[in-house]
């Protein structure tokens, strides 16, 4: 439902996008601006579902470029504000501002900044149709200014294709367009932007192409011309030409213009005329046997869709409910797609989840079985491992008895005493060394030695013959006389009573050592 | 600039508000619905999976008791019909030293059992305690006797007649160098007195229980209580 409003001075063309491409009968409607009811009628058919933007094709639209003092940047549109006020009280319906990136130092030493500003004059029937358009509460997306929509168009779809590159374009340059038979638009652009815009409508009575052009290459000497008075370049520099026409005389026409513009001073490599056809840069593969400007225009307008160049409050709220509605629907992609996301990968989780919860309790149940089935089947009083360890303990503790019964080597003990006739025993004392099961024990012998008869020598002879002996023992260590018949230490005073009981016929002795258990098999 | 009942307003943002409200409920109903299933689930999932793991515990457990009961159960029988390992029995360990003392007229005999006291690995070196199960009992035994030969043939009685599974801590043999000198058997005038600390060694294995895991109650039980 794209409509689009070419409005000139002479009338208002409502135009159709979609069947205007398709080439349909009444795409294209034409009201005279005097024609109020045709164009009430009109308004009364659109509704708020219709796409509507509005191209200004004005002959009174005003562009200038001022150098401003230069400003801080938050200080601008206060400034810009001011201007525009200022306009519209100049009785203009639409006023645009911008600020160029070009500065200059003025004479007295102050930086400046150009500002475009252009503005289209506030009509009666404009400003009526617009507040009409506003109660039928149409979506108006945007206003532009054909001067500004030709020269983005040309900019940015064209220049490049006919070999007018970035440097070229900064040259002063008169763009002609063909907009019907007699009628042309010619644009000066100085600096790579539009300068002046105009209109140009030959007689009607010029019949031939011949005197077309002749009368088109007037027009165009007398803008330039102009351009020189307005001192908006220097007298007699260079000004190249582009043609851009609806047919394939193109050609013939830019001839006749160099022949009538160019001056041999300039320097041929810095101007150039070329001509074109519309056809060949058309946005998308759109074929039109109206290769008009306007078709032009439209075309672009339709696949480009640029940002609207002139605002007021209506246009700002129609844009400002687009891009709320493209947030609610930028919103609902995420949400539909995250929420999604989330809902899939959880239940996949859950559901893995479940399927697995299923295995385990498959695998539960078939151990749980096999857990009855061994405690009904085993038959223990006692843990098994218990008894094991039970099993292990009494098996050590056997083998760990491997010295016989007594825990000590009672066998060479008598062994020895046996070769010893002067000894008697009359106490035997051991005990293990620490641990229960060690392999070695302490031994006290307690013994006498006999007879004992006026001399000491005998017994204590027999009694170091008994501790060698015993010493001589691999069973035995640390064979220690505790206690001699006679204490030969030098160390120790040494006190013998002669008046000994002479019935006395023994001598006790205690001899300490070591058993050492070694392993004998039982 | 809007009105909240202006046309143009419903007209772009009626739809897509609402369906962004039913899309973004749904979702969330859908979302925290999915959750709380979710959550249950996974605590399904793990209260089973600790269930499988417990019964696989026990089915181990089983088998290694079944295994280790295959493999030492015949000499668990024999060493429990050897005495040690069972209960500490007294009366058997008393009787048969008194029979010992009556058929070789040891006098006097005098028997002390000091109380049992828990096994340590520092008080054996070569026993393998494996479990903390172990107990042993210090046998002390007083004896009048005729000769020193005595001694080991009371350890050699003990040995058969009531257990091989005993260690002998220490041991005192005296006697008077005049008897010894000269030998007289009285009856009733034993010629030693023999003091010996022997060690006794009790086992108690925890009862076997192959439901332990459905009640979870694992108490101490004294195997001699059971008998």
């Amino acid at each position: 439902m794209n409509k689009i409003f070419y409005l000139t001075d002479r009338c208002i063309k409502l135009i159709d996008v979609d069947n205007y491409f398709l080439g349909q009968e009444g795409a294209e409607i034409e009201i005279s601006w005097n024609n109020e009811p045709a164009l009430e009628e009109v308004l009364s058919k659109l509704d708020i579902k219709s796409q509507v933007s509005i191209i200004l094709d004005f002959v009174d639209e005003d562009i200038r470029y001022d150098w401003e003092p230069k400003l801080l940047p938050w200080e601008k549109s206060g400034f810009a504000k001011q201007r525009l006020l200022k306009r519209m009280a100049e009785s203009a319906m639409f006023v645009k501002l911008n600020w160029l990136s070009e500065t200059r130092i003025d004479e007295s030493g102050r930086e400046e900044q150009v500002m475009l500003m252009a503005s289209t004059l506030a009509t009666p029937e404009l400003v009526s149709f617009f507040n009409a358009l506003e109660e039928a509460q149409v979506s108006l997306t945007a206003i532009y200014s054909s001067s500004f929509l030709l020269e983005q168009l040309f900019l940015t779809q064209i220049a490049k294709k006919i070999g007018v590159g970035r440097k070229k374009i900064k040259q002063p340059l008169m763009l002609i367009l063909k907009e019907s038979a007699h009628s042309f638009k010619q644009i000066f652009f100085l600096n790579g932007r539009i300068r002046i815009s105009r209109q140009v409508i030959l007689d009607d009575e010029l019949e031939t192409d011949e005197a077309i052009t002749i009368g088109l290459v007037a027009e165009t000497q007398i803008a330039i011309k102009y351009v020189y008075n307005q001192k908006i370049i220097p007298f007699n520099s260079a000004v190249s030409v582009v043609f851009l026409t609806d047919d394939e005389h193109g050609i013939d026409v830019i001839t006749s213009f160099r022949e009538a513009l160019y001056n041999p001073a300039w320097d041929a490599k810095k101007v150039f005329y070329i001509s074109s056809c519309f056809s060949e840069y058309y946005v998308a593969n759109f074929t039109s046997e109206k290769a008009t400007v306007v078709t032009q225009l439209i075309n672009y307008v339709v696949r480009k869709t640029p940002k609207s160049f002139y605002h007021n409050t209506f246009v700002d709220k129609v844009n400002i409910l687009i891009r709320l509605k493209n947030l609610l629907l930028i919103s609902i992609a995420i949400i539909s797609i995250s929420g999604a996301f989330y809902v899939f990968y959880h239940g996949v989780n859950t559901y893995l989840l479940i399927n697995k919860t299923e295995a385990l309790y498959a695998k539960t149940l078939q151990f749980q079985s096999e857990k009855k089935r061994l405690q009904e089947g085993i038959q223990l009083k006692y843990d098994a491992e218990d008894i094991k360890a039970s099993v292990d303990f009494s098996e050590s503790l056997l083998s760990s008895k491997i010295g016989g019964m007594l825990g000590f080597n009672v066998k060479s003990l008598s062994e020895v005493l046996s070769n010893h006739p002067h000894i008697l025993m009359d106490g035997l004392k051991w005990s293990k060394i620490n641990e229960f099961d060690s392999a070695t024990s302490e031994v006290i012998i307690n013994g006498w030695v006999f007879p004992f008869k006026d001399a000491y020598e005998p017994p204590v002879k027999w009694v170091d013959s008994l501790v060698k002996d015993l010493g001589a023992d691999i069973n035995f260590e640390q064979v220690t006389l505790v206690k001699a018949p006679l204490d030969r230490s030098l160390k120790k005073a040494l006190f013998i009573n002669g008046s000994i009981d002479n019935t006395i016929n023994a001598l006790p002795f205690t001899i300490t050592l070591i058993a050492k258990e070694r392993h004998v098999q039982n | 600039m809007f009105k909240i009942n202006d046309a143009m307003l419903g007209f772009y943002l009626k739809k897509p508000f609402w369906s962004l409200v039913i899309l973004t409920s749904i979702f969330f109903a859908a979302g925290y619905l999915i959750s709380v299933k979710e959550a249950k689930v996974f605590e399904e999932e793990s209260v089973q999976e600790s269930r499988l793991l417990q019964v696989q515990e026990e089915v181990n457990f089983l088998k290694n008791q079944e295994k280790l009961f295959a493999l030492y159960g015949k000499k668990y029988k024999y060493f429990i019909e050897r005495g040690l390992v069972s209960k500490q029995d007294r009366v058997k360990w008393t009787d048969g030293l008194l029979k010992i003392g009556n058929d070789n007229f040891f006098k006097p005999l005098d028997i002390l059992f000091e109380p049992e006291q828990k096994l340590t690995s520092q008080q054996v070196k070569h026993l393998v305690i494996e479990k903390d199960i172990f107990y042993y009992t210090r046998l002390n035994i007083t004896a009048g006797m005729y000769t020193d030969t005595d001694v080991i043939m009371m350890l050699k009685r003990i040995n058969n007649e009531i257990t091989p599974l005993y260690l002998v801590d220490k041991c005192e043999m005296i006697t008077d160098i005049l008897k010894l000198k000269d030998p007289v058997f009285i009856k009733g005038k034993p010629m030693f007195k023999v003091k010996c600390s022997i060690i006794l060694f009790q086992s108690k294995p925890a009862m076997f229980n192959a439901k332990k895991f459905d009640k979870e109650v694992k108490g101490e039980i004294d195997p001699a209580d059971i008998h």
